[in-house]
């Protein structure tokens, strides 16, 4: 075992001097403020293809949820010179792929296919970030599918109309708490000019961001992306970034969900968290690891050891933390009671495992282990040039630079014990929380 | 270990042949008698191993249903000396991934390792394969899990249309149960049950293998010489042909919800079948192909009446069924109900059209080389491929079978795969106007 834990410390040496020397990633900016960033992976002969824009559904204007993920919609419709779904088709025609999401913090764009047709991409991603046109007819009938698809991932889920009501108590006043896909009688009212003025104001290029990963070379990316991006019109209107702001949390918060469709009643506790931040990732650094440490390793979580293997109080527990967000994030956990325990007993074990924490610290082994899956996952995830393409894009969209992704790896390196202590500290604060109880109607409380 | 570095950054510099066109499959047998597929890629330092044996769900007997995913959950909770948390604990320690996975006609298993730890994540894996110790501690850990998930299941509508329509196809057929097997079984099963589980469903003349990453043949050979000792041949036969249903109409599931989940089945057509890369292009045109497909383009993008519909040949070790899906609220479901029949027997009496017919093919011969990206996709396909009995030089071969389809065959098996008479269809929601 001794000789085992040598190797593991040397393979961890190794592994951060890899990190400082990613040859693979370029990044530059065109003439007219477009970020670039390309991802080099020449196994094999395909390309991806995105744009993100740094807007998302927070940046929304009051009373108008759900415009940002509607525009989204619409741009796979018509433009000034292409015919609705044209670029769709083109991208089919070649055998490839193409989607596109919309988060609270970004819209994204991505195409996949063999990289001889990477230029055939730019053209029509260009030619919608300046030129779309929305008819009646289509915005009618994409409202309806929007609506359709707010029934089918919202409506007909209790977990996630829990979920909506859950970010809506935590955010008191920032738009994190409006959900990205629009409250349902907002989204009823928008009109074809709110969408189109979304468009205008954020559809820029100085407010995109270019990635392109897979068989490439940064410097043929960079004369194609000049020809098609390069030449579209900065925009000298762009709104600075500023969404409104928490005012300070003073009052714990809790919330009884009930619905029929509940199988099984589960308790979520949510505290507002620090995100990453440009130039400082450490708090978040360890809030990482604060979540794996206490439910996200499943039975080598302190939750997991404690409640599921230790007095089966519960038949699964987890944590949930995302560091990557333009404002302040959060930090979930969830605990599943089993049978013949309530949601107010599970609710004190909870609490208990969160003051023990606090008493006691944390393994500071399980840390280590932790920080080597860390850097294994570093050389998993090369494996996949769409996943890099996703994590650049999602970063750079969320107040991040390419440095912090690069360096990312070797901030989790540093965080130890004392260090999970304090964000720990800071995070669990009750009055910063929500708590919610999840469970059919009319369940009594034992 | 600097040499490892100095490699990984000169791979990263200089790039290396396409995998596609270069995809140097080696066919290759172990010592004891062991088949398996070999892919040596060696720009990233870790190994993608994929395991299918066949069998899974439909090896359960009628009385202990639900078995072999029981059996499958306990893998990784303790083997040989390692009890559960240790037993992740050493496998968390090397970073090594395993995932056990349950279908209903095969147990796979996909794990990912680093080259440097590998000897170990295979000593683990093989005893997490081998030496189970289905403690009894993780057997009621794990079972109330399991009737969670039952209980969960039977809530969500997806699912409840899911289980509705196997069940309606497949009558007594193990097909026709789900997978997760049913609340007061799972609850009744005993260690000596999911003992049985384990022998009959772990075996290695039943194995389907690919292997992708920094490994060469000699270590790759021995590497699953190791992992496959204690691993026994089989001893139980598998399930027999099922019969299919397929004209039961419709069925309505009451459900509270704004949508109702519609669900259907046609009859389906054998990977062996000399129509099968017609009936493969015709579902490409019809559901299959994303957004642009009949059935998007009819019912989502004219007319909003849904998020999503798509259709897909599913293939089955013992049947084979054409299914498809959709969601619409409650008002709009008879609507898209009706232009999805329409569109069923349009398909039947006019076939497709040229274009249609030569956007498919384009799509579908592009698209195939797309696949191939990735150590751990690649070793997917290549275990799938094996499972259904198709040689490497498929991947050569593949793409001019699609080229060589004429539009006459696709008319005639479009007459063949959609005669709406044959036609079951399951809703859980709240349908109005049907």
């Amino acid at each position: 075992m001794h000789k085992f834990s040598t190797f593991i410390f040397l393979f961890l040496l190794s592994f951060s001097t890899q990190s400082e020397a990613r040859n693979d990633i370029t990044s530059f900016f065109l003439k007219n403020g477009m970020k670039v960033v390309v991802i080099e992976d020449h196994r094999a002969p395909i390309v991806t293809h995105m744009v993100w824009y740094k807007a998302g559904a927070a940046d929304e204007e009051i009373g108008k949820s759900g415009v940002a993920h509607l525009l989204e919609h619409m741009l796979f419709k018509k433009t000034k010179t292409a015919k609705s779904g044209e670029f769709s088709k083109k991208v089919e025609s070649l055998g490839g792929s193409d989607n596109a999401f919309t988060s609270q913090d970004y819209t994204g764009y991505y195409q996949r296919v063999s990289n001889e047709h990477l230029e055939m991409l730019m053209y029509y991603e260009a030619d919608r970030m300046q030129n779309l046109v929305i008819s009646e007819n289509d915005f009618k009938t994409e409202l309806d599918v929007v609506i359709e698809e707010r029934n089918q991932r919202t409506d007909s889920n209790p977990g996630a109309l829990f979920n909506e009501q859950n970010m809506a108590a935590l955010y008191l006043n920032h738009p994190y708490g409006i959900p990205i896909v629009g409250w349902r009688h907002e989204l009823d009212n928008l009109t074809k000019g709110d969408v189109l003025d979304f468009y205008k104001n954020y559809y820029v290029p100085n407010n995109a961001i270019l990635i392109v990963a897979g068989d490439v070379q940064p410097s043929e990316i960079q004369l194609m992306a000049e020809k098609y991006y390069g030449e579209i019109k900065k925009s000298n209107s762009l709104i600075e970034r500023i969404r409104p702001a928490e005012p300070p949390q003073i009052v714990q918060r809790r919330l009884i969900f009930e619905d029929e469709r509940v199988a099984q009643p589960y308790l979520i506790r949510t505290y507002i968290a620090d995100e990453r931040n440009n130039g400082d990732q450490k708090t978040a650094a360890a809030l990482t690891l604060l979540a794996d440490l206490i439910g996200s390793d499943g039975i080598q979580s302190l939750l997991g050891k404690e409640l599921q293997l230790n007095s089966k109080k519960a038949i699964y527990t987890s944590a949930y933390y995302d560091g990557l967000s333009y404002d302040k994030t959060n930090f979930s956990i969830i605990v599943v009671p089993s049978e013949g325990y309530s949601l107010a007993d599970i609710e004190i074990e909870l609490d208990k495992v969160i003051e023990d924490i606090m008493a006691n610290g944390v393994d500071e082994d399980h840390i280590d282990r932790l920080k080597f899956q860390y850097k294994a996952y570093q050389t998993y995830s090369l494996d996949s040039a769409y996943s890099q393409a996703r994590i650049f894009g999602v970063a750079l969209t969320s107040g991040l630079e390419v440095e912090d992704v690069l360096e990312w790896s070797s901030d989790l390196q540093k965080v130890d014990s004392t260090e999970v202590l304090k964000v720990a500290r800071e995070l669990f604060k009750k009055e910063k929380s929500v708590t919610g109880w999840i469970r059919k109607s009319s369940e009594v409380e034992k | 270990m600097k040499f490892l570095m100095a490699f990984v950054t000169m791979i990263l510099l200089l790039g290396i042949k396409p995998v596609y066109a270069g995809l140097d499959i080696k066919e290759l047998r172990t010592s004891t008698g062991i088949n398996f597929w070999l892919v040596e890629e060696r720009s990233l330092p870790f190994i993608s191993l994929e395991i299918k044996f066949r069998g899974g769900a439909s090896m359960d007997e009628h009385n202990s249903r639900g078995a072999i995913n029981f059996m499958t959950a306990l893998l990784e909770e303790g083997s040989g000396s390692l009890d559960a948390q240790s037993f992740s604990r050493e496998r968390d320690s090397i970073a090594a991934s395993f995932e056990f996975d349950v279908g209903r006609d095969d147990l796979s298993v996909s794990s990912r390792f680093l080259s440097e730890t590998k000897k170990k994540a295979i000593t683990l894996l093989r005893d997490a394969l081998t030496k189970p110790r289905f403690d009894l501690e993780a057997i009621d850990r794990v079972r109330k899990q399991i009737v969670s998930v039952i209980e969960s299941n039977e809530k969500n509508p997806k699912k409840i249309a899911n289980s509705e329509l196997f069940r309606l196809t497949f009558t007594d057929h193990i097909y026709s149960f789900d997978i997760f097997g049913d609340k007061e079984k799972i609850k009744n099963l005993s260690r000596d049950d999911l003992i049985l589980a384990h022998k009959i469903s772990l075996n290695s003349d039943r194995a389907s293998i690919a292997i992708v990453g920094d490994i060469g043949e000699k270590e790759a050979i021995e590497m699953l010489e190791e992992l496959f000792r204690g691993i026994p041949k089989s001893s139980k036969a598998l399930p027999l042909r099922a019969e299919a249903q397929f004209d039961l109409g419709v069925k309505v599931i009451k459900y509270p919800s704004p949508q109702s989940v519609v669900m259907f089945t046609l009859k389906g057509i054998e990977r062996t079948d000399k129509d099968f890369f017609e009936a493969y292009i015709l579902n490409h045109i019809l559901g299959g192909g994303g957004f642009n497909s009949r059935l998007m383009r009819e019912i989502r993008e004219k007319r909003g009446l849904t998020y999503s519909v798509n259709t897909s040949l599913a293939q089955y070790d013992h049947s084979e069924l054409y299914l498809g899906m959709f969601q619409s609220s409650n008002d709009k479901v008879a609507s898209a109900l009706d232009i999805l029949r329409s569109e069923l027997s349009n398909m039947a009496i006019k076939g497709v059209t040229d274009e249609e017919l030569q956007a498919a093919k384009k799509f579908l011969i592009g698209a195939y080389p797309l696949r191939f990206d990735g150590n751990v996709r690649i070793a997917k396909i290549l275990a799938s491929m094996q499972f259904i009995g198709l040689k490497k030089d498929y991947i050569e071969s593949r793409n001019d079978k699609i080229e060589a389809i004429k539009s006459s065959d696709i008319a005639r098996v479009a007459k063949r795969l959609f005669s709406s008479k044959n036609f079951t269809i399951v809703i859980v929601g709240e349908p109005q106007g049907l």
